[in-house]
């Protein structure tokens, strides 16, 4: 279970190190030192051969270094999400879970931080040498089931992640929407830039970043029942619309508007900038209860 | 439509409307710009592209 755990967390890892890109405690500290923690501990278990010792070790050093660059200083050392750490001020509080503290919160990072020191290179007599993440070379996974399936994928200078849906309870919030969730681009100089910003945390009403349909003030939020990447790296997320109460669009509304798949597809080095597209297509009709499939 | 970040085109025409005051774990001071299409009397496929500015 704890090496399912590991390889999933190395192929949803973005290239910067990323963990925290959707869903509940987004972009937590907590979740970078944990991974590192698992990743060490996996790379220590009987059985782990060497190429899945230098996975874990990039995955490691990789979430260590973002720990670095996009959370560490301040006054104590270290700011437990990006966003206090660049001073957005009492806004920034409404972006977090009313769970999170930052004594807790800290408290977390720097518990699994100081357990995975007891797994890392110092006490080793030769360090592991670090391999390379998913996220590293050009290829995609998919990951997940059901609403929380998502897939990445690495195509060129780019790195993105696509989500189906989010599960019950969770349409007021942002965090865990349909569609694509980050988006990152290799600068010339080898650092990632964030050419979208993650989905901000709410709370008031079931929202979709979109597309919605909202044709008679009735709104209808996207989700798919499945997503997939092609060769070229393009993902399909394969759904329709459905209504607030979670009911997929009737076909009257569907004909009118013939909600179908929504691609994502990433233009690649044929872009002549930092570019994607969102290209919601009509083309494909509804079948049984929304899940118009495109293969 | 521009921002600070981020550059959006979309076809075909649309109403824009930017809302303030969102925020994620990643920046706390996120506005939001919401782009709203009439339904078209003939199906047709709709373009959004975004462009990270440097």
């Amino acid at each position: 279970m704890l090496r399912r755990v590991a390889n999933a967390s190395w192929r949803l890892a973005a290239p910067d190190g990323d963990v925290g890109y959707w869903g509940r405690n987004q972009e937590q500290a907590f979740g970078l030192t944990f991974t590192v923690y698992g990743a060490r501990m996996t790379a220590e278990e009987p059985g782990s051969d060497e190429r899945l010792d230098g996975r874990m070790e990039a995955l490691a050093r990789r979430a260590l270094e973002r720990l670095q660059s996009a959370y560490a200083g301040g006054r104590f050392g270290l700011f437990i999400v990006p966003s206090l750490r660049r001073g957005a001020g009492p806004l920034a509080l409404s972006g977090l879970d009313a769970s999170a503290g930052v004594a807790s919160f800290s408290g977390l990072a720097l518990m699994s931080l100081d357990w995975s020191l007891e797994k890392s290179d110092r006490r080793r007599e030769r360090p592991r040498p670090a391999g390379r993440l998913s996220a590293d070379g050009s290829g995609a996974s998919v990951l997940g089931t059901g609403q929380s399936r998502f897939a990445t994928v690495r195509r060129g200078e780019d790195w993105f992640a696509v989500k189906a849906a989010p599960g019950p309870g969770r349409i007021r919030d942002l965090r865990f929407d349909f569609g694509l969730v980050a988006f990152k681009r290799r600068r010339s100089d080898g650092s990632w830039q964030d050419v979208i910003p993650l989905k901000p945390y709410t709370s008031n009403q079931p929202d979709s970043a979109g597309p919605i349909l909202d044709p008679d003030g009735s709104r209808s939020l996207p989700y798919a029942d499945d997503v997939r990447v092609n060769r070229r790296g393009v993902v399909t997320a394969i759904g329709g619309w459905r209504t607030i109460t979670g009911v997929p669009v009737p076909a009257a509304c569907a004909s009118a508007s013939r909600p179908a798949a929504v691609g994502f597809a990433c233009p690649g080095r044929r872009s002549p900038a930092t570019c994607s597209s969102s290209q919601p297509s009509c083309a494909v009709p509804l079948r049984g209860r929304g899940s118009g499939r495109r293969r | 439509m521009s921002g600070r970040y981020q550059r959006v085109r979309f076809a075909p025409r649309a109403t824009a409307d930017v809302q303030g005051g969102y925020a994620s774990a990643s920046d706390g001071n996120l506005v939001r710009a919401r782009l709203r299409w009439e339904p078209a009397p003939r199906a047709r496929t709709m373009r959004v592209t975004f462009c990270g500015a440097e």
